[in-house]
């Protein structure tokens, strides 16, 4: 399918030129010309949240059966605290992502635009990380953020070093 | 000209698109029955609605896509004519599992698995075997299944199974199929081997009769040529004036055809042979013949 994603890659290309509405993606491709296997995307955090200004690194993986199988999609290791995404590993809990939700009528930048909602819309019902989801479950969105904040301004704490 | 592109895989949408009649969404027939294997449902993937009929835009042949999916994908991956035989769709509503039918070291299916073993019943590529054969430098793995080590057997053996008296018809297969039910446990030997032969007939059936199928649409356009040439003929005087009586139109139009056939080596291959120039050499030699032999009584 590898002919699928080089159409993808002019597609997305073309996109981000032309669609201000993804402003927020600033960069979304192969890592290098010979290998399309692997991509890598920025994307800035959704302004309002306390992800806002910061900048994230996504490590999308393809596999020979994309787009029968989803990508795999990882954040940078230790880059991002948020109750779906296990912060050691950069893993992302996202049911579009898992082979039974997954549809091969999407592509590669729907994906990540679904993560970069997933930033703005946690979902604390299914958490990787559960320190966050129970302050969001107890509503407590101030020390939330501030935790947040804590990790991404290089904050430690036990394993979560940075 | 329409570019419209197949949501799967990003090619255009030709000849061998199929559209779902339910939601309307149009993919690659190959594309869609891939998907419909991968997600076990009959999801549209671009609108999630299920969808049950399915049409091949060049034939407006009409699939129906919860009877008998197992072996409707079988056929999509195999020759997509086949799936407009008659008798393919019909029939049956218990679905059945193509997963027997994969080989054991690619998880690729299709006709040129050639070997299963006679253990487990699981089968193989002869060419996976050999590659299998090649990178772990003992020559004799090819002989035996990588689950359970047991001999292998290749299908170049005569298959004993229950396969006698079946032609080839698709409800025939239809009905073998049948027999091979979904959730089927491996409990005893026999019953895994007669799987195993009955999924081999299969594949050696859809291969014939996808030959059969594109040996005909040969044949149908060497016999347009002859008709054609035929009906010319039976307007000129005198030896057209055979041509009028049915019967014996019928008779030179088999033995001009037949000669064509032999003659092209059973392809229609317009680009070397002048199929009107040479029926109509072999029109006017045969009713010259037959002119002679009547005169002859």
């Amino acid at each position: 399918m590898s002919s699928r994603l080089a159409k993808e890659y002019k597609n997305v290309a073309k996109t981000l030129r032309a669609d201000q509405s993804f402003s927020h993606v600033l960069s979304l491709g192969p890592c290098s010309d010979d290998n399309l296997t692997h991509w890598d995307a920025q994307i800035m955090g959704p302004a309002d949240t306390c992800y806002s200004g910061y900048k994230f690194t996504l490590r999308i993986q393809v596999t020979d059966r994309y787009p029968l199988e989803p990508p795999k999609i990882r954040f940078a290791p230790f880059s991002i605290p948020h109750c779906n995404i296990d912060f050691d590993s950069g893993r992302i809990c996202l049911t579009l992502l898992e082979q039974e939700h997954w549809s091969p009528a999407w592509d590669l930048l729907h994906c990540v635009q679904a993560i970069w909602l997933l930033l703005a819309n946690p979902e604390p019902d299914s958490p990787l990380d559960v320190d966050l989801a129970c302050l969001l479950r107890a509503k407590d969105y101030s020390a939330h953020d501030a935790l947040v904040c804590y990790y991404l301004n290089g904050g430690s704490h036990g394993s979560r070093s940075n | 000209m329409s570019c419209e592109e197949c949501p799967i895989c990003y090619d255009p949408l030709d000849a061998a698109g199929c559209r779902l009649l339910d939601c309307d969404h149009k993919y690659h027939l190959k594309c869609i029955r891939r998907w419909h294997h991968q997600s076990q449902d009959l999801k549209c993937p671009t609108c999630r609605k299920p969808s049950q009929l399915l049409e091949i835009m060049e034939s407006q042949a009409i699939v129906d896509l919860k009877k008998f999916s197992g072996v409707n994908w079988l056929l999509s991956e195999i020759a997509e004519p086949v799936i407009n035989l008659p008798g393919v769709v019909e029939e049956s509503n218990r679905s059945w599992s193509s997963r027997s039918l994969e080989c054991g070291i690619c998880g690729d299916m299709g006709p040129e698995i050639n070997a299963a073993c006679t253990g487990c019943g699981m089968v193989y590529h002869d060419r996976c075997l050999r590659v299998l054969q090649l990178e772990v430098g003992n020559m004799g793995s090819n002989l035996f299944c990588c689950n359970c080590h047991s001999p292998l057997r290749s299908s170049e053996e005569p298959i004993p199974s229950a396969s006698a008296g079946i032609n080839a018809t698709g409800s025939s297969i239809a009905a073998a199929v049948a027999r091979v039910s979904p959730g089927y446990e491996a409990v005893n030997r026999d019953t895994v081997w007669y799987e195993v032969n009955e999924s081999w007939r299969l594949l050696s059936q859809l291969q014939q009769e996808s030959r059969q199928l594109a040996e005909s649409n040969h044949k149908r356009k060497i016999q347009n040529h002859v008709r054609r040439v035929l009906h010319l003929q039976s307007r000129e005087a005198p030896l057209g004036s055979q041509l009028t009586s049915k019967d014996r139109f019928t008779d030179v139009n088999k033995i001009v055809s037949r000669q064509l056939y032999r003659l092209s080596g059973n392809i229609y291959r317009p680009e070397t042979i002048d199929y009107d120039q040479e029926a109509a050499a072999l029109v006017l030699n045969e009713l010259a013949n037959f002119e002679e032999t009547s005169d002859v009584h």
